[in-house]
């Protein structure tokens, strides 16, 4: 189970979050939304530990990234918006390079890069470059490389960002599956995708969160029974 | 022992990535060429009466000054580029760990590029006799150099989200700590204190170096060069964690 609890961050002397608490559990497939500039991204790296909390604290099975850094990372995965993969190395040799670093043995590895590359469609591209990849390639190399160790909280911010509208619907039913046994938190601005994919929404606006909810009780925000009327509903446009 | 399966694991990737650039060839040519010029030409070899490699050692610290900061130039300077560096630094292995590998690496590539100069020293062999050994261990202290001028240039590559700026503020710092002559300016200034101007002699750059390679080789020289390394490094990693924050 991840906890937030009361957490806070300043950057750049202007306050970005506030008292921020939740929490989330196993099987659970969490939308994380939220207007531009509301602390989206901020939350997230927070949450894997690439900021220093100002105040409060976030843990997984009981380790924070201050109790116990690397047991808290084993844990937890992260992928980016843009980036996040190496452009000079392979996909093959990318993987490998994230197997090594959290400690995958080469037996392991063997069977999750199998896997991964069927499941995510990588096969074709396996030995290419990263730099030469069309974005699509790159977001699920991306992703490959953060899921080589299986973590039992994944965080991807914009995740189906540049993926043709086949490759959305193949991720959504590869993360629907993998959100069962694990935790899946997802950032998006994509409302169809949070009917797709979430049990949970989280939607924060100007650094604090104003709402934990379902996607089918916040279609009820509004009169049209929509997703989208209810998110503008709610940050006040 | 984790702690050193991380740091090859970074070394590795960051070593591998020199020599998928043809860059690194150049910088290798260079290099070898700037040691050659300056033996045989800047030092007049060819009418020195006495033929050693004195000549090659003593221009080291300059030559690798300049040489230096393009290797580290871009050891940080491509994880802002890329957005790697949240990812790299959200994975359970220490940030001393990455640190450590990205120098090593330098260090490694630097080491290379020394070794490249072999061929003077067999130039010099075959036309005069030479204590070997203690060539070797000449080397072996330009390499010790080498690794506190690498551990510099990547503690200005840490501030630096530009390869062009981390090169530039690397080869000031660099040509700066390499030229900086504190024991000539105490002379001038205070001439008679001898204590004085010993300690000041001893945090220059130069003075240690030419020091060990003329045959004065005792802790001290190695000393400071390692201090200089961990000193830097350290900085490094303060200025890695103060970035988290």
């Amino acid at each position: 189970m991840l906890v937030v609890k009361n957490l806070a961050k300043i950057l750049g002397g202007k306050q970005i979050l506030h008292n921020i608490n939740f929490c989330l559990k196993k099987g659970e497939i969490i939308a994380l939304l939220g207007p531009n500039g509301s602390g989206k991204t901020t939350l997230m790296r927070c949450i894997i530990g690439f900021y220093e909390l100002d105040n409060g604290e976030v843990s997984f099975s009981k380790n924070t990234i201050v109790n116990n850094r690397k047991k808290f990372l084993e844990n937890v995965a992260y992928v980016p918006e843009v980036g996040g993969i190496y452009p000079e190395m392979t996909v093959f040799e990318y993987l490998y390079f994230m197997a090594k670093l959290r400690n995958v043995d080469n037996k392991t590895f063997i069977a999750n890069i199998r896997y991964l590359t069927q499941a995510l469609e990588l096969e074709s591209v396996i030995n290419q470059k990263c730099e030469i990849l069309s974005k699509g390639y790159k977001k699920r190399t991306a992703l490959a490389g953060a899921m080589i160790a299986y973590p039992k909280l994944l965080i991807l911010d914009e995740p189906t960002e540049g993926l043709d509208p086949k490759q959305k619907q193949h991720l959504r039913g590869f993360l629907k599956n993998y959100g069962k046994d694990n935790i899946v938190l997802i950032s998006t601005h994509i409302m169809e995708e949070v009917e797709a994919l979430a049990d949970r929404v989280l939607m924060i606006n100007e650094g604090k969160l104003i709402c934990d909810t379902t996607p089918s009780e916040m279609k009820r925000v509004c009169a049209e029974n929509s997703i989208e009327k209810s998110f503008c509903t709610m940050v006040g446009d | 022992m984790q702690l050193i399966k991380d740091v090859v694991n970074c070394w590795g990737k960051e070593f591998k990535f020199y020599f998928q650039s043809k860059m690194i060839y150049l910088i290798l040519f260079v290099y070898a060429t700037m040691s050659a010029g300056f033996v045989l030409y800047v030092s007049d070899f060819y009418e020195n009466t006495v033929a050693n490699m004195a000549q090659f050692f003593i221009y080291q610290p300059g030559i690798l000054a300049t040489i230096i900061p393009v290797l580290t130039m871009r050891l940080w300077a491509d994880e802002y580029k890329y957005n790697t560096l949240e990812l790299i630094l959200t994975q359970p292995i220490s940030i001393a760990a990455v640190v450590l590998g990205k120098f090593l690496a330098a260090w490694s590539v630097a080491g290379i590029m020394i070794l490249s100069s072999g061929g003077i020293w067999g130039m010099v062999a075959f036309m005069v006799n030479l204590d070997n050994r203690w060539i070797a261990i000449n080397y072996l202290i330009t390499f010790l150099m080498a690794g506190s001028l690498c551990a510099l240039a990547s503690l200005i590559a840490v501030f630096c989200y530009n390869a062009i700026a981390a090169f530039l503020g690397a080869l000031a710092l660099c040509l700066l700590t390499v030229m900086a002559n504190f024991s000539y300016w105490i002379e001038k200034i205070i001439p008679d204190n001898v204590i004085l101007n010993d300690l000041v002699k001893s945090f220059d750059f130069k003075w240690q170096f030419e020091n060990m390679i003329m045959g004065q080789v005792g802790v001290g020289g190695g000393v400071y060069f390692v201090l200089l390394i961990v000193a830097a490094l350290w900085t490094s990693l303060i200025a890695v964690e103060y970035k988290r924050k």
